[in-house]
């Protein structure tokens, strides 16, 4: 519910959305400077200079051996000799970092979404497995994720398993509980009436309720990423070998709050980009969602 | 003897926490009858109506529903329904939507998934029937390839009982399906859905709760009412033949006065200039815009 339409078209409107931005930057800006006036050194609210360390840190190149690569600083070689040599196998922290960070989390999505879309599809269909799953699902939902941590990682150990394993367990309850939702949705009248042109009970279920059914679902594995990344980088805080989470956990021991801001803005941007990934997407592939 | 009813209720009742809603309902529907289902609102028109589609579980409610003799207690092709709101595919065109109807009915999921080729073929089949369907309801070829949130409620109500009358049931459940529309798409749909009856043969039960709509459409009306003195619970209070189909105005016509006393007396009004404007809209042979 829209009141009030009539600034839809004001001049100059794209800027709104900058505001909030442009506030919280302020702020930090503001408790920067007054930080730095009193102590130059600070390395609590890093100003522009020391931001731009930072990004220096997350971009370092390091080597198949994990060493870190100053070919940057022979860029004048490179101007005389014309050849750019970057060492064999090489990698940039940040994207190696996040290629790491973002297989455990599609991997555990993945694994989520389609446990909960086959559960819960049949749960909102079939009373029995309904009755079968309800409490359990109801039950279980409500045990923190992180709470399961030191269990997952004493059972799996601490490798990838675990890290998708606390992903997995931490979104698959609430997804299937949406998805049986949404599936409660559909309008009896779509089911009586594909019964009444002859649809089998399997074709009620998946070629009409599922089918009706599909962008909504999509629509809730758009925001199980939410918890997903929660959860990863929780988990990753605890024990990982690469890793956004794993990064920022390391630097914090020497106090790189420069590399964090940046790990951190990474982490919003990649999140908002699948996010608008998936909308585009489901605009794109359904477009008669937003009419039914 | 008489021909066996296609559809026949016998002693129906159904009631909610112990209070019949539906006493007693005893119907029989001939082959080719066009029946209103006509009553105030609450009376309990919906709940047979679901009684009679197999919606409701045959353990909630007493008596028995045959279909042409045989009892009927799940939904199932033999009883087409077309509801108030329709009931579309969104992802599919129009002339698609009205063809889904043959598809879920005669090929399985399984022929559907593991036999393309074949699923093609029938499909193609399926469409060239629901072409035929398209023209008989005055839409278009052009139409036919619209998205179905591209067209007007008016349009989506023809789609959707094009589609429930392409599958030729024994017997069609129409629950009010005119009762959302304008005027006007109204009388339009009327005189279209009394034109393919006519010509079909199709046994049709509409319930509404406009009695000019169903003395205009149907070829005998039925008044359920919780208003008799049987005690609680619905009965059929009035079962009346009409036999002035296609008249300017059937008020004006001698043989229905008396009718008209009854339904009068009965508590509703028969003046109404939607009942004339129909019969003009079918007299001319096609709706005004189509």
């Amino acid at each position: 519910m829209r009141v009030r339409e009539q600034f839809r078209h004001a001049w100059g409107l794209w800027l709104l959305p900058l505001v909030p931005f442009v506030l919280v930057i302020a702020l930090y800006a503001k408790g920067s400077v007054d930080r730095h006036l009193e102590n130059p050194k600070d390395k609590m609210m890093p100003n522009l200079v020391q931001l731009t360390e930072g990004l220096d840190y997350i971009l370092q190149v390091r080597d198949k051996n994990g060493y870190r690569w100053e070919g940057w600083n022979d860029f004048h070689v490179w101007q005389i000799h014309r050849v750019r040599e970057f060492p064999e196998g090489f990698r940039i922290l940040l994207l190696e970092d996040s290629w790491a960070s973002l297989k455990r989390l599609f991997a555990g999505l993945a694994l989520s979404s389609v446990t909960a879309v086959v559960v819960g599809v049949h749960m909102g269909a079939f009373p029995v497995i309904e009755v079968l799953m309800f409490r359990f699902i109801s039950f279980f939902s409500f045990l923190p994720p992180l709470a399961l941590l030191p269990l997952v990682f004493i059972y799996l150990g601490t490798q990838e398993e675990a890290k998708v394993a606390i992903v997995f367990l931490g979104t698959v309850f609430d997804l299937t509980q949406n998805i049986y939702l949404r599936v409660l949705e559909v309008p009896e009248r779509y089911v009586f009436q594909s019964y009444a042109q002859g649809a089998s009970t399997l074709e009620v279920v998946y070629k009409i309720c599922l089918r009706l059914k599909l962008p909504p679902i999509l629509d809730t594995i758009r925001l199980a990423m939410r918890p997903a990344w929660v959860y990863l980088i929780a988990a990753e805080l605890i024990a990982a070998e690469a890793g956004l989470g794993y990064r920022i956990s390391l630097v914090q021991r020497s106090l790189r709050v420069d590399v964090i801001l940046w790990y951190i803005l990474f982490i919003a941007v990649l999140g908002f980009l699948f996010d608008v990934l998936i909308r585009w997407f489901i605009k794109r592939a359904f477009p008669w969602s937003k009419y039914n | 003897m008489g021909m066996t009813p296609v559809l026949e209720l016998k002693k129906v009742q159904r009631g909610f926490c112990g209070r019949p809603v539906v006493a007693q309902v005893n119907l029989s529907v001939g082959p080719g009858e066009f029946v209103s289902l006509v009553g105030p609102s609450g009376c309990g028109k919906s709940t047979l109506l679901s009684i009679i589609g197999g919606f409701t579980d045959y353990r909630d409610y007493e008596g028995e529903v045959l279909v042409e003799g045989r009892l009927s207690r799940y939904p199932n092709w033999e009883k087409g329904i077309v509801f108030q709101k329709n009931v579309l595919y969104p992802w599919l065109s129009v002339l698609d939507n009205i063809a889904y109807g043959l598809v879920l009915r005669e090929l399985s999921l399984m022929e559907q998934i593991a036999r393309p080729f074949y699923y093609r073929k029938r499909l193609g089949e399926f469409r060239e029937k629901a072409k035929e369907y398209l023209g008989r309801m005055c839409m278009s070829e052009s139409d036919g390839a619209k998205m179905i949130y591209e067209i007007s409620g008016g349009m989506q109500q023809r789609v959707d009982i094009a589609s429930a009358m392409m599958l030729k049931p024994k017997i069609l459940l129409m629950d009010e399906p005119f009762s959302g529309l304008d005027p006007q798409t109204r009388a339009v749909l009327q005189a279209l859905l009394r034109r393919v009856q006519r010509d079909d043969g199709n046994t049709i039960l509409f319930v509404t709760h406009d009695l000019q709509e169903a003395v205009f459409l149907s070829t005998r009306v039925v008044v359920l009412s919780q208003h008799h003195d049987q005690g609680p619970g619905a009965r059929v209070v009035l079962d009346l033949p009409i036999e002035f189909h296609g008249m300017a105005d059937p008020r004006e016509h001698p043989e229905f006065q008396p009718t008209v006393e009854k339904i009068r007396r009965a508590g509703f009004s028969v003046d109404d200039k939607r009942t004339l404007a129909a019969v003009e809209a079918s007299r001319v042979g096609h709706p005004p815009h189509a």
